[in-house]
C-alpha cells in the first residue's frame, strides 16, 4: 500500500470523526438543556406544594380573606394544567409561553396572600407561617435561578448549532433551537420576589 | 460568561499545569541524582558508579515524593466534609434561623449553578469568610464563618455562596487538592533530607558507620535544599493558578446569582474590616485558627494574611472589587448592616418575649435601679459611644448595664439627678400599655391613640374610644401632669407598633403627620413627637440615606449644624450668645467649618434635611454632637428638651449618652457659663 493512498483514507476520514464529535456535542447540550428545564419544573412544583400548606396554616387567621385564598388555590390549578403541557413538550416554545402566562396569573395573588400574611403580626408569630414564607422566598429564588441555568445552556446549545461548519451536522440531523425564557409580565414576577424583603 | 466553558478551561489549566508540576518533579529526581553522582565520585575519588545506582536514586526520590503526596491527597481527599471536620466546622444547626437561611441560600445558588447542593458546615470565627473544598461537586462542602452568617445580609451572603460554589464547579478545589498533595510530596523530600542529616550529626559514635556520616550529612543536606526550591517553585506556581482562579470564580458567581452587588459588597465589608484590623490582625488570633488558616488559605474566600508577593493565594482585594465593578470602589463602611443585624436581632429577641412585656414589668420597679430586676440579655454599650466604656463600668447604685437600663436612659428616668417619675404602672396610663400589649388590639384603635399622642390634645376625640378608661388614660396624658410620661409612653407604643409590616408602618405615619397639620400650624412638641416616631418606625438602613451615594460634605455638615441649633435655641429658649458660642464648639469638636449664622426662621422639611445629613457624621462624632445639644437645655429637668435630645439621637442613629443628661445639669450649676 503506498503511502499516498494511507494519506488519501486518513484525509477522508477526518470530517467523519469531526462530525461524529459535533453530533455528540450536540447531544450532550440539548441533554443539558432538557435536565435544565426539568430542574425549573421541579421547583415550580416545590411551589405548588408549598401553597397548599401556606393557605392551610393561615386560613385559621384569614377567615374574611378568603376571596385571597380562593384566588391563590384556582390560579394554583391553572399552573399545574399548564405545566403539564409544558412537560409533554420540553422544547416548544408555546408551551413554556402557556406556561409562562399562568405562572404570571399565580403570583398576584401568591404576592398578595404573603403582604397580607406579613401584615398580621399574630401570623409572623407563628412558626409554621414563617417557615412556610422563608420556603416560599427560598423557592421563588430557586425558580429565577433555574430560568437563569436553563437560559444559559439554551444560548449555548443554539451557538452550537447555529455556528458555521458545525451547523451542517445540526441541520442533517434537524437539532431545532429552543426558545429562551423571557420575562412575560415584569411586575407581577417581582412582586413574587419581594417576598424576600 | 458559561460555566460549562469555564469548566473546560479549568482542565486544560490543570492538565498544564500537572505537567509543569511534573516538569518539577523531574528537575528534582535530576538534580537528586547528579548530586548523588558527584558526591560518590568525590567520595570514591573518580571510581566507575556501581550498578544500578542512578535507577536506584531516582527510584528512592520518586517515592518519597509520590508517597508523600499520596499519603495527603489521601487526608484531603475524603471529601469536603473531612477537611471541614478537620478544621473545627460544625454541621447545620436546624434550629437556628441563621443556619436555615444559609441552607436556602446554598440550595439556591445549587440551583442555579446546576450541581448537588454541596455539604454546609458553620465555622466558629467571628470575621467574614468562606470556603469550598472536595474534588467533585458531589462530595463538595462549604464551610461559612459565625461572622458571614451574623453580618452578611441575604444578598451578600449568596454572592459568598456562590464564589464557593464556583469553586466546586470549576474543579478548583479538586485542582487545589492535587496542587497541595504533589506540595506535600516535595516537602516530606526536604523532610526526608531534614532527617537524614539529624541523625548524621546527632547519632552517637559508632565505629562502623562513623565513616559513612559526613556523606549523609551532606546528602541530607543536599536532599534538604533540593526539596525546599521544589517547594518554593511548586508555591508560586500554585499561587498564581490560585489568583486566576479567583476571579474566574468572582465572575462565575455573578453570573449565577446576577447581581453584582451581592458578592461586591460583600468584598468591600471584608476590605473595610482589613483596614480597621490591619493585616496582622490573624497573628494574634488562637492557635487553631492559625493552624486551619495557613492549612486551607487558599480554598478560602478571602486570604486572611494579606502578605502582597508572589506566594499570595488570592489577588488583592481592591482588584477584585475593581473587576466586579467594573471601577475602584470604596470599602464598605460597617454601619448599614450593624444596624441590620441589630434589627434582626429585635426582631428576634420580640418574637420570643416581646419588649413591651420586659418594659412594663421593669416600669414597676421604683424609679431607682435596684439591679437585681434588670435582668435583661446583656446588650452593654455599643462600640459607637466613645463614653460606652466609662458608663458601662460598674456604677454604684446604677445596677448592671442591661438593655432594660439602657432603655431606661433613653427614657431618662432612671438618672439618678431626676426627680423620682411616678412609676408607670401607679398611672392611669398603664391601661394603654396593658391594651397596647393584647394580641387583639386592632390597627385602628392603635393607629388613633399613636395619633392623639403625638399630636396632642386637639387630634384627640374622645367619643371615638368606646373604653372610659382608655379615655381617661390619654386625658391624663395630654394634661400637665401626663406631660413627663409622654414620651416614654410614646416610645412603650412605638416599641410594638415596629412590629408592624413596613407599609403599615408608613400608613401610620402618614395619618400622624395629617393629625399635625390638622391645625394650620406644627408645634415643636408635635414636631418632636413627630420626629421621634418617624424614625423609630422606619429606622436608617432601609434606604433612607444609603439611597443617596454620595455622602455629604463638611460644608453640608455645618448647615445642618446651625439648622439644628436655632431649633434647639427656639425650645431651649437659650440667650443668642450662648447658642453661638455652643454651636462654634460643636462645629470645633466635629472638625466642619464653623456655621456662619444660625437661621433665623426654619420650616420642617429643612429640619429633617438637617437631621439626615447629620445622620451621615462618623458614628464617635455622634454623642458628641448630643452631649453638646443637651447643653442648649433651659434646666435638666425640662422633659420638652430631653424628648427633642431624644428625637434627635433616633434621627441620627446614635443612643442617647447618659451624660448628656448630666452635662445640661453641670452647665447651669456653672454660673460663668451662663451669660
Amino acid at each position: 500500500m503506498s503511502s499516498g493512498l494511507v494519506l488519501f483514507v486518513s484525509m477522508s476520514l477526518l470530517p467523519l470523526v469531526w462530525g461524529v464529535a459535533a453530533y455528540n456535542r450536540f447531544v450532550a447540550l440539548r441533554n443539558r438543556c432538557e435536565n435544565a428545564f426539568a430542574q425549573i419544573d421541579v421547583q415550580l412544583r416545590r411551589r405548588h406544594d408549598l401553597i397548599p400548606n401556606l393557605v392551610a396554616a393561615t386560613r385559621g387567621y384569614l377567615e374574611h380573606e378568603r376571596r385571597t385564598l380562593e384566588a391563590v388555590i384556582e390560579a394554583r390549578q391553572g399552573v399545574a394544567d399548564a405545566s403539564g403541557e409544558a412537560r409533554a413538550h420540553p422544547r416548544d416554545p408555546n408551551a413554556i409561553a402557556e406556561l409562562e402566562r399562568a405562572e404570571a396569573k399565580l403570583a398576584g395573588p401568591l404576592g398578595r396572600l404573603i403582604a397580607l400574611a406579613e401584615s398580621y403580626p399574630e401570623l409572623q408569630a407563628d412558626e409554621t407561617v414563617r417557615r412556610l414564607t422563608d420556603e416560599l422566598t427560598t423557592t421563588e429564588n430557586r425558580i429565577t435561578f433555574a430560568r437563569q441555568a436553563y437560559n444559559d445552556q439554551a444560548v449555548t446549545y443554539n451557538t452550537g448549532i447555529q455556528s458555521f461548519p458545525a451547523s451542517l451536522i445540526a441541520t442533517m440531523f434537524d437539532f431545532r433551537r429552543t426558545a429562551l425564557l423571557r420575562p412575560i409580565e415584569e411586575s407581577a414576577q417581582r412582586r413574587a420576589v419581594a417576598v424576600a424583603l | 460568561m458559561d460555566f460549562f466553558a469555564h469548566q473546560d478551561r479549568a482542565r486544560v489549566t490543570s492538565r498544564r499545569l500537572v505537567s509543569v508540576f511534573g516538569l518539577a518533579v523531574l528537575a528534582v529526581v535530576v538534580a537528586a541524582n547528579l548530586a548523588a553522582m558527584a558526591l560518590w565520585s568525590l567520595v570514591t575519588g573518580g571510581a566507575g558508579y556501581p550498578a544500578y545506582f542512578v535507577a536506584t536514586n531516582a527510584f528512592v526520590v520518586l517515592l518519597i515524593v509520590a508517597g508523600g503526596a499520596w499519603i495527603e491527597l489521601h487526608r484531603l481527599g475524603t471529601g469536603g466534609s473531612a477537611l471541614a471536620l478537620r478544621i473545627g466546622a460544625h454541621a447545620l444547626d436546624e434550629a437556628n434561623p441563621a443556619h436555615r437561611r444559609f441552607r436556602d441560600v446554598a440550595e439556591e445558588v445549587a440551583v442555579g449553578a446546576g450541581v448537588p447542593v454541596p455539604a454546609l458546615f458553620v465555622l466558629d470565627d467571628p470575621s467574614i469568610n468562606a470556603l469550598a473544598a472536595g474534588d467533585r461537586p458531589a462530595i463538595a462542602a462549604v464551610v461559612v464563618t459565625r461572622g458571614a452568617l451574623e453580618r452578611l445580609d441575604r444578598a451578600q451572603l449568596q454572592g459568598v455562596v456562590a464564589h464557593e460554589v464556583s469553586h466546586v464547579v470549576g474543579g478548583d478545589a479538586a485542582l487545589n487538592l492535587r496542587l497541595t498533595s504533589a506540595l506535600y510530596g516535595l516537602y516530606s523530600l526536604r523532610l526526608a533530607g531534614q532527617h537524614l542529616l539529624d541523625s548524621a550529626l546527632g547519632g552517637r559514635q559508632r565505629s562502623m558507620l562513623s565513616l559513612l556520616k559526613p556523606i549523609a550529612a551532606a546528602g541530607g543536606a543536599l536532599l534538604s535544599a533540593l526539596g525546599m526550591l521544589g517547594v518554593l517553585a511548586a508555591q508560586m506556581l500554585r499561587a498564581g493558578i490560585g489568583r486566576q482562579r479567583e476571579f474566574l470564580a468572582d465572575a462565575t458567581a455573578v453570573q449565577i446569582t446576577r447581581d453584582r452587588d451581592g458578592l461586591g459588597s460583600a468584598l468591600r465589608r471584608i476590605a473595610s474590616e482589613q483596614l480597621i484590623a490591619g493585616p496582622t490582625t490573624t497573628a494574634g488570633g488562637a492557635g487553631r485558627r492559625c493552624d486551619y488558616r495557613t492549612l486551607v488559605s487558599h480554598f478560602m474566600l478571602v486570604q486572611p494574611a494579606r502578605a502582597g508577593d508572589w506566594f499570595d493565594s488570592h489577588p488583592p482585594l481592591a482588584e477584585r472589587i475593581r473587576r466586579l465593578y467594573g471601577r475602584p470602589m470604596p470599602p464598605l463602611r460597617e454601619r448599614t448592616s450593624a444596624a441590620a443585624t441589630s434589627d434582626e436581632r429585635a426582631s428576634v429577641a420580640s418574637a420570643a418575649a416581646p419588649m413591651v412585656d420586659r418594659m412594663v414589668s421593669w416600669f414597676r420597679v421604683p424609679a431607682r435601679m435596684s439591679g437585681d430586676d434588670a435582668s435583661g440579655p446583656a446588650a452593654g454599650c455599643s462600640a459607637s459611644e466613645p463614653d460606652g466604656a466609662a458608663d458601662c463600668a460598674p456604677d454604684p447604685g446604677a445596677g448592671p448595664q442591661t438593655e432594660p437600663m439602657r432603655w431606661a436612659e433613653t427614657m431618662a428616668i432612671a438618672d439618678d439627678d431626676r426627680p423620682a417619675v411616678p412609676p408607670l404602672s401607679a398611672t392611669p396610663a398603664s391601661v394603654l400599655i396593658t391594651r397596647l400589649r393584647a394580641a387583639a388590639v386592632s390597627r385602628e384603635e392603635a393607629s388613633r391613640w399613636l395619633c392623639a399622642i403625638v399630636a396632642g390634645a386637639p387630634a384627640f376625640k374622645a367619643e371615638a374610644e368606646s373604653d372610659p378608661r382608655i379615655v381617661a388614660a390619654l386625658r391624663w396624658l395630654l394634661s400637665p401632669a401626663g406631660v413627663s410620661l409622654r414620651v416614654p409612653v410614646l416610645e412603650l407604643m412605638l416599641a410594638r407598633l415596629r412590629r408592624w409590616s413596613s407599609a403599615h408602618r408608613r400608613e401610620l405615619l402618614e395619618r400622624c403627620r395629617r393629625a399635625i397639620e390638622q391645625d394650620g400650624r406644627i408645634e415643636s412638641a408635635e414636631w418632636v413627637h413627630y420626629t421621634l416616631a418617624r424614625h423609630r418606625l422606619l429606622p436608617p438602613g432601609n434606604g433612607r440615606w444609603r439611597a443617596r451615594s454620595i455622602a455629604p460634605g463638611r460644608v453640608a455638615h455645618s448647615r445642618a449644624l446651625a439648622a439644628l441649633f436655632a431649633m434647639a435655641a427656639a425650645l431651649g429658649e437659650t440667650s443668642a450668645r450662648t447658642t453661638r458660642d455652643l454651636l462654634a464648639e460643636t462645629a470645633a469638636l466635629l472638625a466642619v467649618p464653623p456655621p456662619a449664622a444660625t437661621p433665623d426662621e426654619l420650616d420642617t422639611a429643612e429640619l429633617a434635611h438637617a437631621l439626615d445629613t447629620l445622620e451621615s457624621l462618623p458614628p464617635l462624632d455622634k454623642p458628641i454632637l448630643l452631649r453638646m445639644l443637651a447643653r442648649m437645655a433651659r434646666a435638666p429637668e425640662d422633659s420638652d428638651f430631653a424628648a427633642f435630645v431624644r428625637a434627635v439621637a433616633a434621627a441620627i442613629d446614635c443612643p442617647v449618652p447618659r451624660a448628656a443628661a448630666r452635662q445640661a445639669a453641670a452647665r447651669r450649676d456653672d454660673p460663668a457659663a451662663l451669660a
